[in-house]
């Protein structure tokens, strides 16, 4: 499994792309593996408020419903609609065309984040 | 106990068993051959205790308490036919909505159920199977739900139904907790209007989540909308209106569909007798996001209030947040066709405390025969009923004498009347029913705050009758109401 190094990883195997005061969140692809064929994608809606931490987005796969959680705090400026006729996109491409949701980020509200050597690190312990 | 029964029993022996059973200490010396303990198993057991007999179990008790053979003052025992002879006659006193002529609704409704629909659900597949959800085994209990969901998604004009609820007021409860979901705010708007039933239920559900719930006091059987939109704010989650409302008024709920767009808050409709849909507006024509209400008016006997049929409907975007199972249609390995239950990480065997609701199945017999009702009479029939049953309420409305007095605005198939006092009600019900007719429901006794707007005029109170009809009321019923209405004048 390949880790993109421009990354940031939660504890919770979440990902996060920051870019500016833009952050893309999506889950790793450690994450996918784990939840198996993913059927259904549920989206924030946008202009949403999140903070870090929170649930703002839920993976529904064919073994379990689970909850992502934000990386860090931001307004929801765009979704990836083509996810609710494809979700499967979260399985081939967990950080490419995976991707959830983009937020512009507000304050500095953040979880704890790895790069991608310590979540290496993190997945082999 | 009676499993172990294997001969017929004297009387005498009947009732020395049920003396034991009372007493027991038992004195007299019967063989007791359907308890499966022996003497000797008795004895061994006494003794293992260190007690000689079984009243030193009892002890302890003071003596005065004991109760003695031959203390109770009972009848003899009757033979079974004596005892069917003896009951049959005491139930024939029994006034109900068979042998009299009936006008009671307030949530409940005397429609006719046709023979078939016992019939059906009377099959040992459908009556005695325990959670038959496997689609291995059910097909047949599957698709009834499909079509059920179906059936009752047109019916409402609502996207998607799921396999039912228990009841309409528990419906109308998880209809505001999705609402609270999907929106992610936590205010509920609940209108005077809606049964006092569905409001007392939300209302207790609410009552241990945060988030405020306000009713709006729609005054003296009001229909004014304004005041509900007056109560709609930003963090408003959802409004809740009926429709036809509780006192049987039906109003377009188009302003309401404004505000709560306006303010991104969900719309919530319930109603009370489902058949009203085969005539007037549906929920979803009037823009509800969630419909819920009894499907009880399809094919259900009243019976005592229960088992009755809560009806969840809702669109297609507020699908996985919707509580309750939902069957779907499949194919299998062979593509043949099939049906399954579906979608069901929204429940708590999977989502566990996550789940969108506590209730985890379903009223599924009651929808087997609410499927089997619909089927049967189809939309011409169901409309049928449905006219019947607001030709009724018109027929009755218009002949009123003068001194009472039907809710202005259009009506279904229910309605108040309101009397010049009290006493003039009480005569008319007197009169009703010593001539077995059930008149109406005084409405005091079940919506205690919306009867006197006056306060002031205390014998302007308790002088109301909540009044339905359904295709079961006759010309000759409503003749023999009018002239009771004039005797008692």
């Amino acid at each position: 499994m390949t880790i993109p190094a421009n990354i940031k990883y939660t504890k919770d195997h979440e990902w996060v792309r920051i870019d500016g005061d833009i952050a893309t969140f999506g889950i790793s692809d450690h994450a996918q593996e784990a939840l198996g064929d993913i059927v259904f994608v549920e989206l924030p809606e946008i202009g949403r408020e999140i903070e870090a931490g929170e649930a703002y987005a839920v993976v529904e796969s064919v073994k379990a419903v689970s909850d992502v959680y934000a990386p860090v705090a931001g307004e929801v400026i765009e979704v990836n609609d083509e996810l609710e006729g494809e979700p499967e996109k979260v399985n081939t491409d967990a950080f490419g065309a995976g991707w959830i949701a983009k937020v512009k980020m507000i304050g500095d509200g953040s979880v704890e984040l790895m790069t991608d050597d310590e979540y290496n690190t993190f997945l082999e312990e | 106990m009676l499993s172990y029964v294997k001969k017929q029993y004297t009387t005498q022996e009947i009732e020395g068993f049920i003396t034991l059973c009372f007493l027991c200490g038992d004195k007299k010396d019967i063989t007791m051959r359907f308890l499966p303990h022996t003497d000797t198993d008795r004895t061994a057991m006494l003794e293992t205790m260190g007690l000689s007999s079984i009243d030193g179990l009892f002890s302890d008790i003071p003596d005065e308490f004991h109760l003695q053979r031959g203390q109770l003052d009972i009848a003899e025992a009757l033979s079974e036919a004596g005892i069917v002879r003896k009951f049959t006659k005491a139930s024939e006193k029994n006034r109900n909505a068979t042998n009299t002529r009936y006008f009671l609704g307030g949530g409940t409704y005397h429609h006719f159920v046709p023979a078939v629909v016992d019939y059906v659900i009377s099959r040992g597949e459908f009556l005695t199977a325990y959670t038959p959800y496997q689609p291995e085994i059910a097909q047949g209990t599957l698709q009834a739900l499909f079509e059920f969901q179906t059936m009752i998604a047109r019916l409402t004009g609502m996207d998607v139904s799921n396999a039912s609820m228990y009841e309409a007021a528990t419906a109308t409860a998880e209809a505001a907790l999705m609402a609270r979901r999907v929106s992610r705010k936590n205010r509920v708007v609940m209108a005077g209007s809606v049964n006092p039933r569905y409001r007392s239920v939300t209302a207790n559900y609410l009552s241990r989540l945060d988030g405020e719930y306000e009713e709006v006091d729609m005054g003296c059987f009001g229909t004014d909308l304004k005041k509900v939109i007056a109560a709609i704010d930003g963090q408003t989650a959802c409004v809740i209106v009926q429709y036809p409302d509780f006192y049987g008024s039906v109003y377009d709920l188009a302003p309401l569909r404004e505000a709560c767009d306006a303010n991104k808050c969900l719309m919530i409709v319930a109603f009370s007798d489902v058949s009203a849909f085969a005539l007037i507006e549906s929920p979803g024509a009037m823009g509800a996001d969630i419909a819920v209400g009894s499907g009880q008016s399809l094919g259900i006997p009243m019976a005592y209030g229960g088992p009755h049929l809560g009806l969840f409907t809702c669109k297609q975007k507020y699908l996985r947040q919707m509580p309750g199972r939902v069957c779907g249609l499949t194919s299998d390995a062979d593509g043949k066709r099939g049906f399954v239950l579906t979608l069901s990480t929204r429940e708590q065997h999977i989502r566990r405390e996550k789940a969108t609701s506590n209730i985890c199945t379903n009223q599924g017999l009651m929808c087997t025969a609410a499927a089997t009702y619909l089927t049967l009479m189809g939309d011409a029939g169901l409309t049928t009923v449905a006219r019947h049953s607001a030709a009724a309420l018109q027929s009755l409305v218009s002949q009123l004498p003068d001194h009472v007095a039907a809710l202005e605005g259009a009506h279904y198939n229910e309605t108040v009347l309101s009397f010049a006092d009290h006493q003039a009600r009480q005569r008319f019900l007197t009169a009703a029913q010593a001539d077995d007719i059930f008149a109406g429901i005084p409405l005091e006794q079940i919506a205690p705050e919306q009867i006197s707007p006056e306060q002031m005029d205390p014998s302007a109170e308790n002088r109301h009758l909540l009044v339905a009809t359904t295709e079961m009321v006759e010309e000759a019923d409503i003749n023999d109401y009018l002239r009771l209405l004039e005797v008692a004048k």
